[in-house]
């Protein structure tokens, strides 16, 4: 007689549980089987997380397989949206999946009407040399009044919407480092 | 017999479904004609062989499985949720009337199920109807209860492998706990939706759902026929609700149903996604349960095993999830 083990038991809790036990009821498990055999199966996994686009905080649950994002839908169990969410957050997806989204540098000189690639490492440069002289021109150590003020007027920055969390931190970090006053990110709207 | 019509209807379009043989679908169609007859015989309300059956006075209403709030969200007994309905009450029914569904049961049993012949035989060597109702209570309450080592004693008695003692076991209890679970204020889902235990007889869930609106989780009982609200990211089985062991496996062109697995406690619960689903289509439980035991195979030969936790001890409580009403945004 078969020893019954927990989880022997735990297996018989229903109709058509484990292989094991069809086969010991001495059903045919062999169209199941094969069937089985021929469907492939991925690994996927789904994390919680919170919407970025506004200051509503809605609960996401993200489904990633392979690293790659597959889903993005409202987190039903998350006490501010329950599941729901507006139209922007429904494409949240698209943020790492969209095939328009830019994934090489592309500049447009001044006057010119035409969008021309250029390297990373070139655009990080020009955009340090540019940052850096307005900065010198522009930046302000007393105001009227004697006061140190140690900022430029000359520079804003607008931080994007799919920033998350330690990105603003330290993009803020930043601005603030080279004295801007205007620092404004899509979330406080 | 609109119903038992209905069942066969049931079965019939699982009939060209890939991967079930005809003598799973055979069996399921059998047993559950067997369990539509045994509910028509229970129409008057739930029988309770104990003297008191004043925990389900008030709760014998008549109601019809399609007249139950399948999708209701909101927790209609929260008091049925801390404690399941069968802790509250005997689920024992009279003996004649357990005597007659374990009679039909195993004509059934005995026409399509070989395996299980020393049972049959061991009921019809039984002179008097008193040792066969002692047994029929004990099998009865050891299956809904999972009672492993009643069931061995039992198994030993009747010389009946235990597994195939308490699945038939299991099969016995089952008219008698949809008709429990067909009470308006059996089905209550925790407002914490932290309890994976069924709210009628205490077990683990067979299958669960992913509702087409919003997304929620949906637990379902095989024994009872209860669906019931869960978390969606958290295992049912052992409560683990670290993100990094939790997943499922994704059918390649079948959106409609998935595999979630849990890393720590190594379990499995087939899940039907209805938004995989053509619109408007409604998830058959009892079906999808019959109609899917290739996932099970996929699942099993993948190392996991079917869920669920050792009897006696509660369902595990689900941790709290960290960070999940974390300020929105930077």
């Amino acid at each position: 007689m078969t020893k019954l083990s927990r989880r022997g038991f735990l297996t018989v809790s229903g109709t058509t549980a484990a292989g094991g036990l069809l086969a010991k009821l001495g059903l045919d498990l062999g169209p199941s089987a094969a069937h089985a055999e021929a469907l492939k199966t991925r690994y996927a996994r789904e994390s919680t997380t919170i919407c970025p686009y506004c200051g509503v905080g809605c609960g996401l649950i993200v489904s990633a397989m392979n690293r790659s994002v597959i889903n993005v839908e409202g987190d039903p169990d998350h006490p501010i949206n329950q599941g729901a969410l507006c139209c922007k957050g429904q494409s949240l997806y698209q943020v790492s999946t969209s095939d328009r989204r830019l994934t090489k540098v592309l500049y447009r000189a001044p006057r010119s009407t035409e969008w021309e690639e250029v390297p990373w490492e070139w655009a990080i440069h020009q955009i340090a040399d540019r940052v850096k002289a307005t900065r010198d021109a522009s930046f302000t150590e007393k105001d009227d009044q004697g006061r140190t003020v140690n900022r430029t007027h000359a520079m804003a920055s607008l931080g994007g919407a799919a920033l998350d969390n330690e990105e603003c931190y330290t993009y803020s970090k930043l601005m603030r480092a080279l004295g801007l006053v205007y620092i404004e990110h899509q979330a406080r709207i | 017999m609109a119903a038992m019509d209905a069942g066969r209807d049931r079965w019939a379009s699982l009939a060209g479904r890939p991967g079930l043989s005809p003598d799973i679908l055979e069996l399921e169609s059998a047993l559950l004609d067997w369990r539509t007859s045994v509910g028509e015989r229970l129409e008057g309300g739930y029988p309770l062989a104990s003297a008191d059956p004043s925990p389900l006075s008030g709760l014998t209403g008549d109601a019809r499985p399609e007249e139950l709030p399948q999708d209701s969200r909101t927790p209609r007994d929260p008091e049925g949720a801390s404690r399941c309905l069968a802790a509250r009450i005997d689920p024992l029914p009279p003996a004649d009337v357990l005597f007659a569904a374990a009679s039909d049961l195993l004509a059934l049993i005995e026409s399509r199920l070989p395996s299980c012949a020393p049972l049959v035989r061991w009921w019809n060597e039984q002179t008097g109807r008193d040792a066969r109702d002692r047994f029929a209570a004990d099998w009865f309450t050891a299956a809904w209860r999972r009672d492993g080592a009643a069931m061995e004693g039992l198994s030993k008695a009747v010389g009946l492998d235990a597994d195939l003692l308490a699945w038939c076991g299991r099969e016995l209890c089952r008219p008698f706990f949809h008709r429990l679970g067909r009470l308006p204020s059996a089905a209550a889902s925790d407002p914490s939706l932290a309890n994976a235990a069924c709210p009628v007889c205490g077990g683990p869930p067979r299958m669960a759902r992913l509702e087409r609106e919003e997304g929620h989780r949906f637990l379902w009982c095989d024994l009872c026929d209860v669906q019931w609200a869960f978390r969606r990211v958290t295992c049912p089985f052992c409560g683990n609700a670290d993100q990094k062991e939790l997943g499922y496996l994704a059918i390649e062109g079948l959106d409609s149903h998935r595999i979630d697995v849990c890393e720590k406690c190594r379990g499995y619960l087939r899940t039907v996604a209805e938004r995989g689903m053509p619109e408007g289509q409604r998830i058959d439980y009892l079906a999808e349960d019959a109609g899917t035991p290739h996932l099970c195979l996929v699942a099993e030969g993948k190392g996991y095993r079917p869920g669920g936790w050792e009897r006696g001890s509660p369902a595990p409580a689900a941790s709290e999830r960290a960070g999940g009403a974390a300020a929105g945004g930077a």
